[in-house]
């Protein structure tokens, strides 16, 4: 066997490895939520489903699945799209105004290195207070609270790479700020803009320690869905992967368009002279 | 279209750069003006404090004797073709042009007459539905000056417009740009660092050096009348030779003295500019510059020094000769065809008519040399 052979099977030896380390558990979630309860507790243990189902699914979605989905894609995608339309106009402030890593683009992401536990205390108090408790508002503030810096930071990056003659072409050309933003800094950033949505919905959506302090009966996420799974009965595994899957499909399909707009956006810059 | 002045202007970056000095000059309504120095010499802080992207420091600019000091970019009605990155690069050629014109509220007839126009005056119809990333560093050029132009500003600002491009593609846009700017008469004004972009197109320019104003005048004026020895270095195609000549003594009714250690000859009529301790500062364009081989005689009445060829160019009708003595490195344009061999020791011979004299300190002008045509012995620099 050559030696650069020998080297390619090492190196496909050790991917393979890890690939079923950090997939294995995933599969497994998979064909559990095809199995019927019975067959989970097989011994010796079945791989494939012998008689697949999707009653998991239908089961799972009325036990409270179809509450956590629905309440998760409200508070995450509003929040989001505030943190958006917030941490725009912020981060052309801070990537146009201030040193690229100076004291105030380090306190903003600071906010966000913050561990949830120091906050969620002051929160829930407050929350008390203003009747803000189990409610969709109060959940969306804390999580715009939680996503604007990584987002402002994020797309404060994106706005440092476009060249500034961009921007003074347009004020020159007479346009208003707003016109400014909608014209030319919008369509210019829009990766970047898409990028930090995806990644404040993918982090908003997975939140946990929030959302169990915060929240009652009225608003239960996904996350704390899930979790009382385990609290309030015997746990179904099939159900618990039923929910699983569909609370991780939509985040595998934002993750691998992510990485498909992130590499548009490298391309776009190479691209254009 | 308008006339333009700059009373007073000084531009300070934060407290420790004094980028602009100082700086008054009048543009008038139509004329195509230039700003030229080397970088760091503040000319696009200029052009960027006309444009209204930079704040005036201190001082005020006028557009038709109304202060704009004040006024945003959008305000002052204002194009500008940027150096580079100019095109919006998610528009088509297209859209880039008619962007100025839908901010502004025109109907889209009025738009597509209008760029229509504008891109055949360019010849870039057919670029029309190009993006940025889809045309060469020329065509862009062409779709920023049309989109400049597509709105009859009062002021056209170019900042080094075709500086990025290649150097015929430089030339033929250097003449379409006059002959554009010359037929819609728009008030127009260049940064540049090229003496020839300079020389050729505009009808005034503004020579700047460190944040300071040199000298305003028309190219003629400016190549042939230098008020100090710095612009007569910067300007022009080919730059002027300085000789300083120190240690000056008279022996035997001739005058000489020493330049890097090398023994120059200096003419009788050239004293009159030495200063007290014996120094002058002399200078000569390449083209006024007889280069005398060995076993010829020097013409009589001339500044001499000796040196050896580092190379010889020929340029076609004439031979750029670069002649060494020292550290001290000479130009001279040779209309004969002769052969120069690497090294070969020669004599370079200023006629002292051609000869500018400088103050050695300040090198202020003292004096002009005659500019070539009326030199005469014409046959020898028919350049």
């Amino acid at each position: 066997m050559s030696r650069s052979l020998f080297n390619d099977f090492l190196r496909h030896f050790a991917l393979i490895v890890i690939l079923m380390a950090v997939l294995s558990p995933l599969l497994w979630l998979l064909l559990t939520a095809f199995k019927p309860y019975e067959e989970l507790f097989n011994n010796p243990p079945t791989i494939l489903p012998e008689s697949a189902t999707l009653v998991n699914f239908t089961e799972g979605w009325e036990i409270g699945g179809g509450k956590g989905i629905m309440d998760s894609l409200i508070v995450s995608s509003i929040s989001t799209v505030i943190c958006l339309i917030l941490g725009f106009p912020a981060s052309y402030a801070l990537a146009r105004r201030f040193p690229p890593h100076g004291q105030l683009s380090f306190t903003i992401l600071s906010l966000r290195m913050m561990p949830p536990i120091v906050p969620v205390i002051g929160f829930y108090l407050l929350f008390q207070e203003l009747s803000l408790f189990d409610t969709y508002t109060g959940l969306i503030i804390v999580y715009t609270f939680m996503n604007l810096p990584l987002v402002i930071w994020l797309l404060a990056e994106f706005m440092r790479q476009i060249p500034k003659s961009y921007e003074e072409a347009a004020r020159v050309d007479g346009a208003s700020w707003f016109q400014l933003f909608r014209d030319v800094l919008l369509p210019l950033s829009l990766p970047g803009v898409l990028t930090a949505g995806i990644l404040a919905m993918i982090f908003a959506w997975n939140e946990f320690l929030f959302s169990l302090v915060l929240t009652g009966d009225a608003v239960i996420t996904l996350p704390k869905a899930l979790a009382s799974f385990f609290l309030f009965q015997q746990p179904n595994w099939g159900q618990l992967g039923a929910i699983g899957i569909v609370a991780f499909g939509p985040l595998l399909l934002l993750s691998y368009y992510m990485q498909r707009l992130l590499i548009r956006s490298f391309s776009i810059e190479l691209g254009g002279r | 279209m308008a006339s333009i002045e700059l009373q007073n202007v000084n531009k300070w970056y934060g407290s420790a750069v004094h980028a602009v000095r100082d700086i008054s000059f009048k543009i008038e309504d139509g004329e195509f003006f230039g700003l030229l120095g080397p970088s760091g010499s503040g000319k696009t802080s200029v052009l960027r404090m006309l444009a209204g992207l930079e704040t005036v420091t201190q001082g005020d600019i006028l557009f038709d004797g109304a202060s704009v000091t004040d006024q945003t970019p959008q305000q002052r009605n204002i194009a500008m073709v940027f150096e580079q990155n100019a095109l919006y690069p998610h528009m088509t050629a297209r859209q880039n042009i008619a962007y100025p014109l839908k901010i502004r509220g025109r109907t889209k007839a009025e738009i597509d007459e209008m760029v229509g126009d504008v891109a055949r005056m360019l010849h870039i119809d057919h670029l029309i539905d190009r993006r940025a990333s889809q045309m060469s560093g020329g065509q862009q050029q062409r779709v920023a000056i049309a989109r400049a132009l597509v709105r009859r500003p009062n002021l056209l600002c170019l900042d080094e417009p075709i500086a990025h491009l290649d150097t015929l593609l430089r030339a033929r846009l250097r003449g379409e740009l006059k002959r554009l700017q010359r037929s819609l008469g728009t008030t127009s004004v260049i940064v540049t660092h090229d003496p020839i972009e300079a020389m050729t197109m505009t009808d005034r320019l503004a020579v700047m050096r460190d944040g300071v104003l040199q000298q305003i005048g028309s190219p003629d004026e400016i190549h042939n009348r230098p008020v100090n020895a710095f612009v007569s270095q910067f300007f022009g195609l080919h730059s002027m030779n300085l000789f300083r000549v120190e240690g000056l003594k008279e022996s035997a009714g001739r005058f000489s003295g020493s330049l890097n250690d090398t023994h120059a000859e200096v003419p009788r009529s050239a004293m009159a500019y030495a200063d007290k301790s014996d120094r002058l500062l002399v200078g000569c364009r390449p083209h006024a510059v007889v280069v005398v081989k060995q076993g010829e005689k020097p013409p009589p009445d001339t500044f001499q020094i000796t040196g050896r060829v580092y190379v010889a160019e020929p340029l076609g009708e004439v031979t750029l000769v670069t002649i060494q003595t020292g550290d001290l490195t000479v130009q001279a344009l040779d209309p004969r065809k002769r052969d120069y061999a690497i090294d070969e020791e020669v004599t370079v011979a200023v006629p002292q008519s051609a000869l500018y004299a400088f103050h050695t300190e300040t090198e202020e002008t003292l004096a002009f040399g005659e500019s070539a045509d009326i030199l005469p012995d014409a046959d020898l620099r028919a350049v």
